[in-house]
């Protein structure tokens, strides 16, 4: 156990090594300059000051040594300010980490727990209305872009019903849990719609095959109620496909909610990754990158030690 | 769990008549099992025999409305406590499954959920039919896998069927079908999966709980030596249908059905020299969708007359509660005279037998004429 931690490990922060340096390169390569960026169209034309930033900012060092002295910074807790702004990034991961963590686990919670039912029942009545129903339900989430599914709900629930708001953020901190949620719920129910779709349809998958198992026979020869069945029995050993996914999906939508933020105008990591972006602000860009990486990284070796919970066959290896 | 001596004439408490089970798949009609009647006393132990496929267990799947599916047609009646099981509404169906009849099956390495523990698959249709507590479902758990000879079955309970032997398992799994003292037990080819050794122990216990909880018992199985000692009669299955039915004994000393003598024949002996070939049925049972006109068994008999493929025979008392379905019922004039015919004639199912017998006399002279 102790080795498979150290090997873990060890891959990890291999991994993140390999995203922040090809991110570092990438940014390279893109046109545009930051000290351009931050002086407006006027630096163009003051190419003496230009030179004087990009000097105190090191810009003129080779790419290697930047990454290095980055890498160096790092390594003791530094990320480094934003060029344009010189807010450290630091600081702005930490305002903006909650809006995108929120969203991110709203999104995920509303999927397992939709995905969980549809897909159980769907495989519990297999080839029937309730199946063909929910079979074109899930294809139709599928099918329809995040965005789509976003300006759809704003239509639908801002538009006609008026139950929730189209844009802006409430902090728990600021207004409470219920003013919270009335912003988040839009935002998460387009993130969540893919997801959901995807789980439903590995369950439903695993579960057919789970339901032709002997030992859901010898459940129902012992007159348990089918509900219990699907749910005591016959759920676990169907999720494992599901979970996998689930770890890739919850990292992905941490470093993916960019579009969805834009739409609803939400001020989390995707937007102010969007910004520094176009101001070339490497340090950010790298900052929120690594973050991001990491959350990923994290979840999917938490995801691979949940399979010892689902699983108690591989406990013992 | 007092010892009752069931009175011999008590209303039965199982009675199947005229059961057919038939399933419609892309060629036509499967019947897996075609007009079966029974009858089963409390208290009373039932063997079912046949090859794999004659619809065995099909049939004890049927009778305990297990068979899912939509592609089933089931007619016929069952009455169980003097309630009609096929029309039995689900919810009422899951009060009796568990708690009046309950099933053992085949494959103890399947039939325990691989991620759910032990106890909690003992006890959970405990609580469920009895409404007991957690703590009262947990001690019966614990005294049902001790009263089926588990060792240290308080820490048993925390175990997963991985952590368990083949025979442990089926031992839980005898202790999940004993757990709300059901009425009839089907046992659906038990000790098929498990080692030799274990099977006479599971086959004991079995017998044993039986007893103790005076409960009746449907045991199927394929192999005649597993039923010869344990049950009070035996049906013999062929192709979906009962060939032959009578009290145990009656079975084996008094066999009246080609198919039975077939199969009686096959059991290996250890009287038997070594590498003696093992006297197997030739041919193959017929394919349940196309059954041939006349007896089911006429392609593969050694007595089979031009009568047996265009006349289906009915099962008729040949002796006293003694049922058989055959024209030329083994025992009888009529038998011998059909068996010289096929020998004079060179049919090859009956050469096949003949030739064994041969060889097992010669085999028999040979090991004495050594000694």
């Amino acid at each position: 156990m102790g080795k498979i931690l150290i090997v873990r490990l060890a891959r990890l922060i291999a991994t993140l090594f390999a995203v922040s340096l090809l991110t570092f390169l990438l940014v390279e390569q893109l046109p545009g300059d930051p000290v351009i960026a931050l002086l407006g169209p006027e630096g163009l034309y003051d190419w003496d000051t230009v030179e004087r930033i990009r000097e105190e900012l090191k810009l003129n060092d080779p790419t290697l040594v930047r990454y290095g002295r980055w890498v160096g910074d790092v390594l003791q807790g530094d990320l480094g300010k934003s060029y344009i702004t010189d807010q450290p990034v630091a600081d702005a991961i930490r305002d903006r980490v909650p809006v995108t963590l929120e969203l991110a686990l709203l999104a995920t919670v509303i999927a397992a727990v939709c995905a969980v039912p549809i897909g159980a029942f769907s495989a519990y009545r297999e080839g029937g209305r309730l199946d063909r129903l929910l079979s074109g339900f899930t294809t139709a989430a599928l099918s329809i872009p995040g965005f789509v599914a976003a300006i759809f709900f704003i239509w639908l629930f801002t538009l006609k019903f008026n139950w929730f708001p189209s844009t802006g953020w409430n902090r728990i901190t600021d207004k409470g849990l219920w003013a919270n949620l009335k912003t988040a719920i839009l935002p998460a129910s387009a993130l969540a719609l893919a997801p959901l779709a995807v789980n439903a349809r590995l369950i439903r998958a695993d579960m057919i095959g789970t339901l032709k198992e002997d030992y859901v026979l010898s459940a129902r020869a012992k007159g348990l109620k089918s509900r219990y069945i699907l749910m005591r029995h016959a759920l676990r050993p169907s999720a494992l496909t599901a979970v996998t996914v689930f770890g890739l999906q919850l990292g992905g939508l941490i470093g993916g909610t960019v579009v969805i933020e834009t739409i609803f105008a939400l001020p989390g990591l995707g937007t102010r990754l969007i910004s520094a972006i176009y101001q070339r602000d490497v340090l950010m860009i790298q900052g929120i990158t690594l973050f991001v990486a990491t959350v990923y990284v994290v979840v999917n070796t938490a995801v691979d030690l949940l399979y010892l919970a689902l699983d108690p066959r591989i406990r013992r290896q | 769990m007092t010892e009752t001596t069931t009175p011999p004439r008590s209303e039965p408490l199982l009675t199947v008549d005229n059961l057919s089970t038939h399933f419609t798949i892309g060629a036509g009609r499967l019947r897996a099992v075609d007009g079966v009647s029974f009858s089963l006393q409390p208290g009373q132990t039932m063997g079912i025999v046949g090859e794999s496929g004659c619809g065995k267990t099909v049939l004890s799947r049927t009778i305990m409305r297990l068979n899912l599916g939509n592609n089933i047609h089931t007619s016929g009646h069952v009455n169980f406590l003097g309630k009609d099981l096929l029309n039995l509404p689900m919810s009422e169906m899951t009060d009796i499954w568990g708690q009046e009849v309950a099933m053992v099956f085949q494959d103890p390495m399947t039939s325990l959920n691989p991620v759910v523990k032990i106890g909690r698959q003992v006890h959970e249709h405990v609580r469920k039919h009895l409404g007991a507590s957690k703590t009262e479902a947990t001690e019966l758990a614990i005294e049902l896998l001790k009263s089926v000879r588990i060792p240290e079955a308080e820490t048993a309970i925390d175990a997963y069927p991985h952590e368990l032997s083949g025979g442990m398992r089926q031992r839980v799994s005898i202790a999940i079908a004993l757990a709300c003292s059901p009425k009839l037990l089907f046992a659906d080819e038990p000790t098929t999966a498990l080692d030799v050794t274990v099977q006479h122990q599971i086959l004991n216990l079995l017998g044993m709980q039986q007893q103790e909880r005076s409960m009746a018992m449907v045991l199927v199985t394929h192999d005649l030596g597993v039923v010869a000692g344990r049950t009070d009669e035996i049906l013999v299955m062929y192709a979906g249908k009962i060939v032959e039915q009578a009290k145990t004994a009656g079975i084996f000393h008094r066999t009246s059905h080609p198919y039975t003598e077939a199969l009686l024949r096959s059991i290996p002996k250890t009287d038997q020299p070594s590498h003696t070939r093992l006297a197997a049925i030739a041919g193959r049972p017929p394919t349940l969708i196309t059954t041939p006109k006349g007896c089911s068994f006429s392609p593969r008999c050694p007595y089979a007359q031009q009568r047996c493929f265009e006349e289906e025979p009915p099962l008729t008392e040949s002796d006293q509660g003694h049922l058989t379905a055959c024209w030329y019922q083994v025992g009888t004039a009529e038998n011998r005279e059909a068996w010289e015919t096929n020998l004079a004639s060179g049919r090859l199912a009956t050469l096949a037998v003949a030739e064994g017998q041969i060889v097992d006399e010669t085999a028999v002279k040979l090991t004495s004429g050594d000694s």
